[in-house]
């Protein structure tokens, strides 16, 4: 029961914290609103036994990923006028597109054969992450690796400014 | 079963996975597009965990953790470009004053 | 381990390559260049001494077919870094050692790519090939449509990325496992929801109707030596992924997916085509041409292996130099003008090396004999219609024709219309060996098409077994 309960109340707050990011205009309050999304994910990644993810999911996505974002946000910046998040005027067609999505999803989730209990081996500590991680998946781990290089390299050349002989 | 079921949690990140996918469908500025765009791919990492959950596999769990690192890759070189666009026209509208035609 | 010698070879690459870029001094880096292209020829050569096998746990598998597409993209890779080696200072002054990483990096993907077996290594992969791509988009010297193009391109690649992982996570979700040889069994409405939704993600990097919009844009407006290894590069990396995931992991679902695939491409056929016609810059003409011709790609693919994959990596093999040449050609005459086509008016009196350089490109993209896309073309119809698909051969047959008309018109530019600007087309000596050497692939593959066919045969029938 109690489950149910935090459950609702965390999915709750992640649906329509990310609402609030589709629909504000305010650049800044947009990612905050992002940020407390992603924090509410953390809580249902517990509450599906995801401990180690969520801790992921705090340290990377609210830690890394909305820091970079804020501090991109005030970097555009200029001027007294706060960047405006171009919001469409008519949002038919996507609202179109997204329920059909949903729907979609929602269609095969019915027809499939959905396990009702949750399967033995699917809250996989720590450790056996890492075994997985340098077991079967260490192919595209190591992959990842270079993929983070490039990224960062291809974001310093981007972003720095020009050097003073340019 | 004393918690919500699969269908539960699938529903919760399709809706999840239509709301980003409405904003970047709905939205000018490139770090708002970013912004959608990161809700669908949390979305997708949520129902890889839920997935696996239920399934009983760690592969779930394995690939949301991939899925984050990846995301992150791509969210840093996107605000790189945004830092670049800002800096050369002063606007970082996706569709702002096109030069090309159709 | 060995058989992955390429992907870690390509690694190395990059690695060294900005290695010598941060060696502290002023002054152009050529050397970078020049041995980031010695070491993809290097790599290519190496294709034929890897052995086959699987790879760490079975995530890669090195087979005829992913060595066949991984010399295509070596190859590619070896003329966007030889066309780059006098351009690079002008292009990007003091970032080209960074932008050789991230090409380099790409390619690294791009050869993981064709091999992948396993559902993450897939997706990794995927990334590891576009998002140093996105970074090179935007990487120059920062003009206003160039920035859009990017900004284009990398909006593509963050959607379809997204898109691809919620797809896999219902494969995940409906197995319980990432190997392809696992999955394979698998079979329900999980399954085809996932694969749906991963070949909708991949489908919007290739460009496939109506996931191109972004095509044009970029083309037109990113940097031309970094435009000519993404028309072709990427695509056949992004197919061959396409190909394994969907005929070795979802082979059981395929009355599924199947008609989608077959929806995609003949869109791509048909709009790309038609919308090249009115098309008056070169860029966005072969742009266009570029979504027609992944309609025929689509088509091989959905043959399935054997004769339809084999067609599929021939037509990729024959395409690679012709696109990438004509862009090369591009850059050459835009680095006196711009990219219209009025401006390659009279190319043939201005330089007629270029412009004969370019008609046989052209010539090939357009199918006619006897350059590489003709017999690209050939094998493609002769494996549909052996296998029973005759309306593709007169759809594509009507598509080539139409082709021609547009493919002839710049041609015509060429050599018939007068220059409007009488002034010498300069290239430097790295620029024409990278078009020369295009054009010996193209007439070689032309003239001596069988080599290359009996791999392709070979490549087609490694998928899936």
């Amino acid at each position: 029961m109690t489950a149910w309960i935090l459950f609702v109340l965390v999915a709750f707050g992640t649906l329509v914290s990310a609402v609030m990011v589709v629909r504000t205009a305010d650049l800044v309050r947009a990612v905050l609103w992002l940020a407390a999304s992603l924090v509410a994910t953390a809580g249902l990644y517990a509450l599906l036994d995801a401990g180690f993810l969520a801790a992921m999911q705090l340290l990377l996505y609210t830690g890394g990923i909305i820091t970079l974002m804020l501090f991109a946000v005030m970097l555009v910046r200029r001027g007294p006028e706060a960047p405006t998040a171009g919001l469409i005027a008519n949002p038919g067609r996507a609202l179109t597109a997204s329920l059909a999505v949903f729907g979609l999803v929602a269609f095969t989730v019915a027809e499939a054969g959905l396990p009702t209990e949750p399967g033995a081996g699917g809250s996989p500590s720590a450790k056996l992450l890492g075994q997985v991680l340098l077991g079967p998946l260490a192919l595209p781990f190591e992959a990842l690796s270079v993929l983070l290089l490039a990224a960062m390299v291809g974001a310093i050349a981007l972003a720095r400014r020009k050097d003073p002989e340019e | 079963m004393n918690g919500p079921p699969l269908e539960a949690w699938l529903a919760l990140s399709a809706a999840l996975f239509a709301v980003g996918l409405f904003g970047v469908l709905t939205r000018k500025n490139l770090v708002a597009i970013l912004l959608g765009v990161e809700l669908m791919a949390n979305a997708a990492n949520l129902n890889m965990v839920a997935l696996g959950h239920f399934r009983g596999t760690p592969f779930g769990q394995a690939a949301a953790l991939f899925s984050i690192a990846l995301t992150v890759a791509e969210v840093v070189v996107g605000l790189a470009i945004v830092v670049l666009l800002a800096r050369t026209h002063k606007s970082v509208d996706a569709d702002a004053p096109s030069e090309m035609q159709g | 381990m060995m058989p992955l010698a390429i992907p870690i070879g390509v690694c190395a690459l990059a690695v060294l390559v900005l290695a010598i870029d941060l060696v502290p001094g002023t002054g152009p880096r050529r050397g970078a260049a020049a041995l980031a292209a010695a070491g993809l020829a290097a790599l290519f050569v190496a294709t034929w001494f890897v052995p086959s096998g699987v790879a760490l746990s079975g995530a890669f598998e090195n087979d005829a077919f992913t060595v066949y597409v991984q010399r295509i993209v070596l190859g590619a890779g070896v003329l966007a870094a030889t066309g780059m080696i006098d351009h690079a200072e002008r292009l990007f002054p003091r970032r080209h050692g960074e932008y050789l990483l991230l090409l380099l990096a790409s390619t690294c993907g791009m050869t993981l790519l064709p091999g992948a077996k396993e559902l993450i290594t897939l997706i990794v992969a995927f990334e590891l090939m576009g998002v140093p791509l996105y970074a090179m988009a935007a990487l120059h010297k920062g003009t206003t449509i160039g920035n859009e193009g990017a900004v284009k391109l990398y909006v593509a690649g963050a959607v379809s990325a997204a898109i691809t992982a919620y797809g896999l996570s219902f494969v995940i979700g409906a197995t319980g496992e990432t190997m392809f040889s696992v999955v394979r069994p698998g079979e329900g409405p999980m399954i085809v929801l996932g694969a749906l939704l991963m070949l909708a993600g991949m489908a919007y990097k290739l460009g496939a109707v109506p996931f191109h919009g972004w095509v044009p844009d970029t083309y037109q407006g990113a940097p031309a030596p970094f435009v000519a290894f993404l028309s072709v590069a990427p695509k056949a990396a992004g197919l061959a992924g396409m190909a394994r995931l969907l005929w070795e992991a979802f082979p059981r679902t395929a009355d599924r997916w199947t008609p989608i695939l077959l929806a995609l491409a003949i869109l791509s056929m048909a709009i790309g085509n038609a919308l090249a016609i009115p098309q008056s810059n070169a860029r966005r003409l072969l742009a266009y041409s570029g979504i027609g011709h992944m309609g025929l790609l689509l088509l091989a693919l959905l043959m399935g292996r054997g004769s339809g994959l084999e067609a599929m990596v021939f037509y990729l093999a024959t395409y690679v130099a012709a696109n990438m040449g004509a862009f090369l050609v591009a850059e050459a005459v835009e680095a006196d003008g711009g990219g219209e086509i009025a401006h390659f008016n009279g190319l043939a009196r201005r330089n007629p090396g270029l412009g004969l350089a370019l008609l046989l490109f052209l010539l090939s993209l357009g199918g006619i004999p006897f350059v590489a896309g003709f017999w690209g073309k050939m094998v493609l119809f002769r494996n549909a219609w052996l296998a029973g698909y005759t309306w593709f051969v007169l759809a594509g047959a009507l598509v080539t024709v139409v082709g021609l008309f547009y493919y002839l018109r710049l041609g015509r530019a060429v050599y018939i219309e007068a220059p409007t600007n009488t002034a010498p087309v300069a290239t430097g000596g790295a620029m024409r060996t990278a078009i020369v050497l295009a054009v010996l692939v193209t007439v070689g593959m032309g003239v001596f098409p069988t080599p290359f066919i009996e791999a392709a045969a070979a490549a087609g029938v490694a998928v899936g077994r």
